[in-house]
């Protein structure tokens, strides 16, 4: 599958605006387009074409370069930024909606992917053999932290994770499936947050009672252990909600860490049924050098504008 | 480039519930990766992958048996269209027919309980009197009182009866109110077994509680939302009983919301302490009934080489089934005189019944107090009737209890255990 890495990085598209009766059309053009890159993937591999909403569907692709849309009316739209949700499998009878939410700075699909310049996406490519009966589905949102001019904070992005799998379950009439999240170090936080939230300001309710596990890989409960993140968006708008993430500097959590702690472990104590909860620690030290982050960062950004 | 290295989320700060927040999740599992490859697997054959997809695969299959949204996915069918709404349709059927015995909160049979069957002397009518006296309550809470003289198998009615509608509930189980250590025991047992019920992992810790914490556990594991169909029988209750658990009791079948109780009684005395139960008489055995049981008892008794007879097909059941029916008479022997009054009327039926009895008593007896001439019986008593094994072999058990223990060290255990009592001596 990834024996040989690809020499240059593939990047992860998305199409949107297929319309339902162009499905086998789309199908052949989005194998064609994977093949083409040579990126020595199983058949089958590297794309994926789910319903959208009553009419549409949406497509993934794994392409080095941005793909060449054939003339179609109304138009297929391509981008990269994969904020939103995101179908990546969807078989016929699924039965559970399996919610993947990326963590700080993450992408939807690029998160995921093998290595650093991995085609494959294990959500996307060979999870939903595993589990067929389950529909795959990214959130993607947008915590880029270097040159960001956002003011957003973790209960900003928990509503619109709720209003957006509300809104996406209605489309696709799946309101009733259960609901399981994997969810990767800040995505954790946010879906905590909007559980407790739809709970409290009684918003999306139906979202949270499908809620029936959650799948936390490192998710930091007390706070992020990544000073240096402070000191990278040092005066710029989205200083608070770094701040928030981060422990403090006696490396106590800081006060979002600790209510968000409290008010989730009180809603988990007297949900019914109870939520099925398990959570993924990690053993290997990361490096922690910001600067580095910092100019990947910009260079992703500088990448991202160029379109 | 060399950098500070470190763990971003420590192993305490992934975890989502501390000690003081009462509450267990159900898994905490360590990944060897760093913060940001925790999510990166190179194949479907990277372990931590595998790892992930067992838990994932588990929850996904427990939440479509056990979807929240069960009751509410059919309404919401009504407004979905087209093709779509013929796949919601049929999804949604699914789901309401699994939500009636929800495997969440579904707990097995003992084994030994539910391949015991076709060995019960048929009583004509009652178990479909029993039946329809359950479900003649329409709310979705439901007590039957079952009273009748010793013996007359009132105990056996509701095993069969357990058996024969297995198919409509979920969970079945017994208190037994013959003594204070069988109740423990048996509420005991009930914690444990709701304790492990599937998809009920995350609960409160009362394991160490007293009577009544494990009771207000049941209850609360009782009175979940979608739990309704689960049947708890109550054996043996009586005037003594009730005077001294009458709170407690009342208090788990009338607080309970919803669920089948059935209340076993040798007086009328349980149908005005519990309001709102229905009520059926179990009568003695009739001339019939107890002549086939007699043989039966003759039968496995006597003959159990015999072949030609179809009755003796399973004679170590038989003899199970024959004691349990006659396990009332044996305590029958401190009958207070209302029971008196019920045993005359009963007693009329038959002399062969009380033949019948007095067999299997004999049986019963032997199979207490020596091992040697009753070993098939014995064997099969055990096997079939977990509830009330400890009744029969308790006395020889407790005797050899400690004996058994002594002679079972090793000897360097023995001669720690003689240390440190000896060490022990000053101190005393």
């Amino acid at each position: 599958m990834s024996d040989t890495q690809p020499p240059i990085k593939p990047k992860f598209w998305r199409i949107h605006g297929i319309k339902t009766s162009e499905r086998d059309a789309a199908w052949t053009w989005l194998q064609e387009q994977v093949t083409l890159e040579g990126l020595r993937l199983s058949e089958d591999q590297g794309f994926s074409l789910a319903q959208y909403d009553g009419e549409t569907l949406c497509a993934t692709l794994t392409a080095v370069e941005r793909p060449t849309i054939p003339q179609r009316k109304p138009p297929w739209q391509v981008e990269e930024f994969f904020y939103g949700l995101t179908p990546v499998s969807d078989p016929e009878g699924a039965e559970v909606d399996i919610v993947a939410v990326t963590g700080l700075g993450g992408h939807a699909l690029g998160s995921f992917r093998s290595n650093d310049n991995g085609a494959v996406v294990w959500l996307r490519d060979f999870a939903p053999v595993d589990v067929p009966k389950a529909r795959f589905l990214t959130y993607g949102y947008d915590t880029k932290l270097a040159d960001s001019d956002s003011t957003q904070g973790i209960a900003h992005l928990a509503q619109l994770l709720f209003h957006h799998l509300g809104a996406f379950r209605r489309n696709t009439c799946t309101s009733h499936r259960p609901l399981v999240f994997v969810c990767h170090s800040l995505g954790g936080l946010v879906l905590k947050e909007a559980l407790v939230r739809s709970e409290r300001l009684e918003q999306n309710t139906e979202v949270a009672s499908a809620t029936f596990g959650l799948i936390m890989l490192g998710v930091p409960n007390l706070g992020l252990n990544h000073r240096q993140l402070e000191d990278a968006v040092k005066d710029q708008p989205n200083s608070g909600f770094v701040r928030d993430l981060v422990v403090t500097s006696s490396g106590q959590p800081s006060q979002l860490s600790n209510s968000l702690k409290d008010n989730f472990a009180h809603f988990a104590k007297y949900r019914d049924p109870p939520l099925q909860i398990v959570s993924f620690f990690e053993t290997l030290q990361s490096l922690t050098l910001v600067r580095l982050c910092v100019i990947l960062d910009v260079v992703r950004s500088l990448i991202q504008n160029r379109y | 480039m060399t950098g500070k290295k470190q763990l971003i989320v420590t192993e305490a700060s992934a975890e989502f519930f501390g000690f003081s927040d009462g509450i267990r999740q159900s898994n905490h599992i360590p990944s060897p990766a760093n913060h940001r490859d925790l999510v990166r697997f190179e194949s479907s054959y990277d372990q931590r992958y595998r790892d992930l997809i067992e838990e994932l695969k588990t929850m996904a299959l427990e939440a479509s048996i056990n979807s929240p949204m069960a009751d509410q996915s059919v309404k919401s069918s009504t407004t979905a269209g087209g093709k779509a709404k013929m796949l919601h349709n049929d999804l949604a059927r699914a789901a309401s027919q699994r939500s009636q015995s929800p495997a969440w909160f579904r707990v097995h049979l003992p084994m030994n309980f539910a391949q015991k069957h076709g060995s019960f002397v048929e009583r004509t009518g009652l178990l479909g009197d029993m039946r329809r006296e359950i479900f003649s309550s329409t709310s979705s809470k439901r007590i039957l009182a079952l009273y009748g003289a010793p013996g007359s198998g009132k105990t056996q009615l509701s095993n069969h009866y357990v058996r024969e509608y297995w198919a409509d509930y979920s969970a079945y189980f017994k208190f037994d109110l013959g003594s204070t250590e069988r109740f423990n025991r048996s509420l005991k047992e009930i914690y444990s077994q709701v304790h492990s019920a599937k998809g009920y992992r995350i609960i409160r810790d009362n394991l160490k509680g007293s009577e009544e914490a494990l009771l207000a556990a049941v209850m609360e594991w009782f009175s979940k939302a979608n739990n309704k169909s689960w049947i708890s029988v109550i054996d043996q209750i009586d005037s003594n009983t009730l005077q001294s658990r009458g709170e407690l009791l009342k208090r788990l079948v009338l607080e309970v919301p919803h669920g089948t109780f059935v209340l076993i009684s040798q007086s009328t005395l349980i149908t005005r302490a519990f309001e709102g139960s229905s009520s059926l008489r179990v009568p003695g055995l009739s001339d019939a009934e107890s002549t086939k049981l007699f043989k039966q008892s003759l039968g496995s008794g006597f003959f159990n080489k015999s072949k030609g007879e179809d009755v003796l097909s399973a004679p170590n059941r038989c003899q199970t089934d024959l004691l349990d029916q006659t396990s009332g008479a044996l305590y029958g022997i401190s009958l207070d005189t209302t029971r008196k009054r019920q045993t005359a009327q009963q007693t009329t039926s038959s002399n062969i019944s009380c033949l019948a009895r007095n067999t299997s008593g004999c049986g019963k007896r032997e199979t207490g107090q020596s091992s040697t001439t009753a070993t098939p019986r014995k064997t099969g008593n055990h096997s079939s009737r977990p509830w009330n094994q400890h009744l029969n072999a308790s006395a020889t058990r407790q005797r050899s209890c400690f004996a058994s223990v002594l002679i079972s060290m090793r000897f360097p255990y023995r001669l720690a255990c003689f240390v440190i009592m000896l060490s022990l001596i000053p101190i005393l």
